[in-house]
């Protein structure tokens, strides 16, 4: 084993485990990235799979074919971000909205009274 | 007071002119709630005495959040109509009656035209007229509706208006999304002239090429992501 496969490996299990952490009670989301992490460390001991797999679809390189995936990847993912991204947005601006409706001023002259009424004695 | 019909002023950091817009605004007569978009310091400040309801937004969403907040709180206390009025001073009071007008005759919708009395255009700046075009396009190709103007914030809607119109776009873009939103709701629109007095402090603050790119990026995402 050469030590770029040694450090890949290393990589792989620490995002692993940092994504068992990160993503607590969101079962899905973990298998998704756990399987992407095992499909890697699998790639990285037995890189001749790339070649053979990019040979087939006409790519040429094994390497070449992970950077083609690597793009269409990061595009795909920077949108399911955007998307997460506005519907933050849209839950900040309903929150945003309920306070500033339930803390509304009224016109002076409808605004109730704020000194206490005198107790009688 | 009319009870019935509001005025919503939306506003950002416009201390510097805010004070008279509603003073002007109030000789109408209506109603008046002013939705502060988080600015700093509060619009409070500079309003302080003037019968107008106050609505602060705790942090700065955008024009389009701030006139649904408006919205939102007109209808709760039983508005049957409402006009959106620019807090910057750009927009005649005296225009108001042609849209409250418009709106007994029938309309679900009033927007204000610059394009539709010579004087009017006239008074528009040449860069903004060829921007302003441009929008009328997106704006056909966005929402199916050829109207003689684009982005003028000057409106009134009716009750029914009021209760379908939902607005998501918090920033700019909802000046096109309104548009879509009339279209599928199948809403009677009318169009009334309007001038928009372009003072150096208005253009100072009004839209910039940059932001018209923005909102096209807005409605892009608005459609991709929705």
């Amino acid at each position: 084993m050469n030590w770029i496969q040694v450090i890949l490996i290393l990589g792989f299990l620490l995002a692993s485990a940092l994504c068992l952490v990160a993503l607590k009670h969101r079962l899905i989301a973990r298998l998704f990235f756990i399987c992407q992490f095992a499909l890697g460390i699998c790639l990285t001991l037995v890189p001749e799979f790339t070649s053979l797999v990019a040979q087939r679809l006409g790519v040429g390189r094994g390497a070449d074919l992970i950077t083609y995936l690597l793009v269409l990847y990061v595009y795909v993912g920077s949108i399911l971000i955007l998307g997460k991204f506005r519907r933050l947005e849209r839950d900040i601006t309903t929150l945003t909205r309920s306070i500033a409706l339930l803390t509304h001023t009224p016109p002076p002259s409808t605004e109730p009274s704020r000194t206490p009424p005198e107790s009688e004695p | 007071m009319s009870a019935t019909e509001w005025i919503i002023i939306p506003c950002y950091n416009e201390q510097e002119v805010l004070r008279d817009t509603v003073c002007r605004a109030l000789e109408t007569g209506l109603q008046i709630v002013i939705v502060d978009d988080a600015s700093t310091p509060p619009a409070a400040e500079v309003l302080r005495g003037l019968p107008v309801h106050l609505i602060r937004h705790p942090l700065n969403l955008g024009q389009g959040a701030a006139l649904q907040t408006g919205m939102d709180y007109a209808r709760s206390q039983g508005a049957q109509a409402v006009l959106h009025f620019d807090a910057d001073g750009q927009h005649r009071v005296e225009d108001i009656g042609q849209f409250l007008t418009a709106l007994s005759e029938g309309a679900d919708v009033v927007l204000g035209s610059r394009f539709l009395r010579p004087q009017d255009s006239a008074g528009v700046p040449r860069r903004k007229r060829l921007l302003l075009q441009c929008a009328r396009c997106v704006n056909l190709l966005f929402t199916g509706l050829w109207l003689s103007d684009a982005h003028n914030g000057f409106r009134a809607l009716n009750r029914r208006a009021l209760q379908l119109i939902c607005l998501q776009e918090n920033r700019m873009a909802h000046a096109s999304e309104i548009l879509q939103q009339i279209r599928r709701h199948r809403l009677r629109v009318v169009e009334v002239p309007t001038q928009i007095s372009y003072s150096a402090y208005a253009q100072a603050k009004g839209q910039r090429l940059s932001n018209s790119l923005n909102i096209l990026l807005d409605l892009l995402l608005n459609k991709l992501l929705r």
